[in-house]
């Protein structure tokens, strides 16, 4: 089982996970429409927009950002941020998993000193701990949570604090490495068909989307307007 | 012949057909990570720091179980989320969130089909009156 786990079955739950966060991803893009410009356009009119709209970018990206969590909210902004950034780097350049990576596909990633994982899992599962008790304390967010929810947020964690066991080789080595494995599969897999596929409405609504908060001027549209206002499908 | 008034049920295939106009809602509902972020930018959960009010909570409670229940859903169901879209929501559109999801948009056609079905707030009714 362990060689099923550790080579093949990564295949599996890639891309399970990863063709249903392009599905949704595409699923997403074709509920926008291309904007239009309402009025004439004249070539001087499009001179002048062209040159003003590295200004226009910037100025929109600035005053998106102004207005986003990072200010409005810093303290939890820089914890969901540090939760995130730890959350990807860990499993892909950790040192075991390169060794993986090199047998199964000689592709050789760069690998983190072995000390550095260690703290970046710690600090996943500590930003994990404070974003279960925010769930759990606060009113708004309580009011909010699904069983869905926990068990997601949970998941997430299961290859985490599975793998650090067993790495520590704390107790139950064999166990906690198989408990690691499959857990870290099912992430994968959820990664592309549950609320986890976040990453994929994020992308496309912040980056694309004009107006609506994105954070740099998109040009599509959640809807299309006809010429006299209304909204079409 | 107890002299209570019948009630009408609901129209499912409008319901249906509303809720079909609007796949990106759905898409909004299935990423919606539930994190509350969205709380502090509604000034009315900021007034009145109820837990059911914010943008979320009252988006999912409406139109997402229109969604999830359109099947079902009774009249009364109906009845009981006009707290929620006309009570504690004024449709300022101050609303934000992390991921873009449009919660005003969502509140207001949950109203619309609300309104399609004959359920609406009677202002002359409200305690607080206008
Ligand atoms: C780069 C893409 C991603 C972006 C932009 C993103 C963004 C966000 C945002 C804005 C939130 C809400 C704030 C919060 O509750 O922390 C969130 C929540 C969450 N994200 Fe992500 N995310 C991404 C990728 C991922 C991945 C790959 C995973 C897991 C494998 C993940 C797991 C979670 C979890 C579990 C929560 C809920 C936390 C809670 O319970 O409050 N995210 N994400
Ligand atoms: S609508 Fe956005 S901010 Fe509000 S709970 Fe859902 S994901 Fe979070
Ligand atoms: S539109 Fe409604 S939910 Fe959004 S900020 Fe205004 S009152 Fe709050």
């Amino acid at each position: 089982m362990y060689d099923f786990l550790a080579g093949p079955m990564l295949w599996i739950s890639a891309s399970v996970g990863l063709s249903g966060l392009l599905f949704r991803t595409i699923l997403i893009f074709r509920a926008t429409h291309n904007g239009y410009t309402r009025g004439t356009s004249s070539p001087i009119a499009g001179v002048a927009g062209r040159a003003s709209s590295l200004m226009t970018g910037l100025r929109t990206f600035f005053r998106g950002l102004s207005r986003s969590f990072l200010i409005r909210q810093t303290s939890f902004f820089l914890l969901t941020l540090l939760f995130h950034l730890c959350l990807i780097i860990t499993p892909l350049f950790l040192t075991a998993h390169s060794v993986l990576f090199f047998q199964s596909w000689q592709i050789s990633l760069p690998a983190l000193p072995e000390r550095g994982t260690d703290i970046l899992t710690v600090i996943i599962l500590a930003c994990g701990m404070l974003l279960f008790l925010r769930r759990l304390l606060a009113p708004s967010v309580r009011a909010l949570t699904s069983a869905q929810d926990i068990a997601l947020l949970m998941l997430t964690l299961a290859p985490f604090v599975t793998g650090f066991i067993a790495y520590r080789q704390y107790f139950a080595y064999e166990t906690f490495l198989r408990l690691h494995m499959i857990t870290g599969h099912l992430v994968l897999m959820a990664l592309g068909w549950t609320r986890l596929g976040h990453m994929a409405l994020f992308f496309v609504a912040r980056f694309f989307i004009s107006g609506e908060h994105s954070l740099v001027g998109g040009s599509r549209l959640w809807y299309r307007h006809s010429l006299s206002g209304e909204e079409l499908r | 012949m107890n002299g209570a008034p019948l009630q009408r049920g609901v129209d499912r295939d409008k319901l249906k057909a509303m809720l079909r106009q609007k796949r990106r809602m759905r898409y909004f509902l299935s990423f919606c990570a539930s994190c509350g972020l969205c709380a502090e930018s509604c000034f009315y959960y900021r007034k009145h720091g109820d837990p059911r009010s914010t943008p979320a909570y009252k988006a999912v409670n409406t139109l997402g179980v229109m969604f999830s229940r359109k099947r079902t859903l009774s009249r009364d169901d109906l009845e009981g989320m006009k707290v929620l879209l006309w009570g504690k929501c004024v449709l300022c559109r101050r609303c934000y969130c992390p991921f873009g999801i449009d919660i005003s948009g969502m509140i207001s056609w949950a109203r619309s089909i609300c309104r399609a079905q004959g359920i609406y707030e009677d202002y002359r009714k409200s305690s607080r009156g206008l």
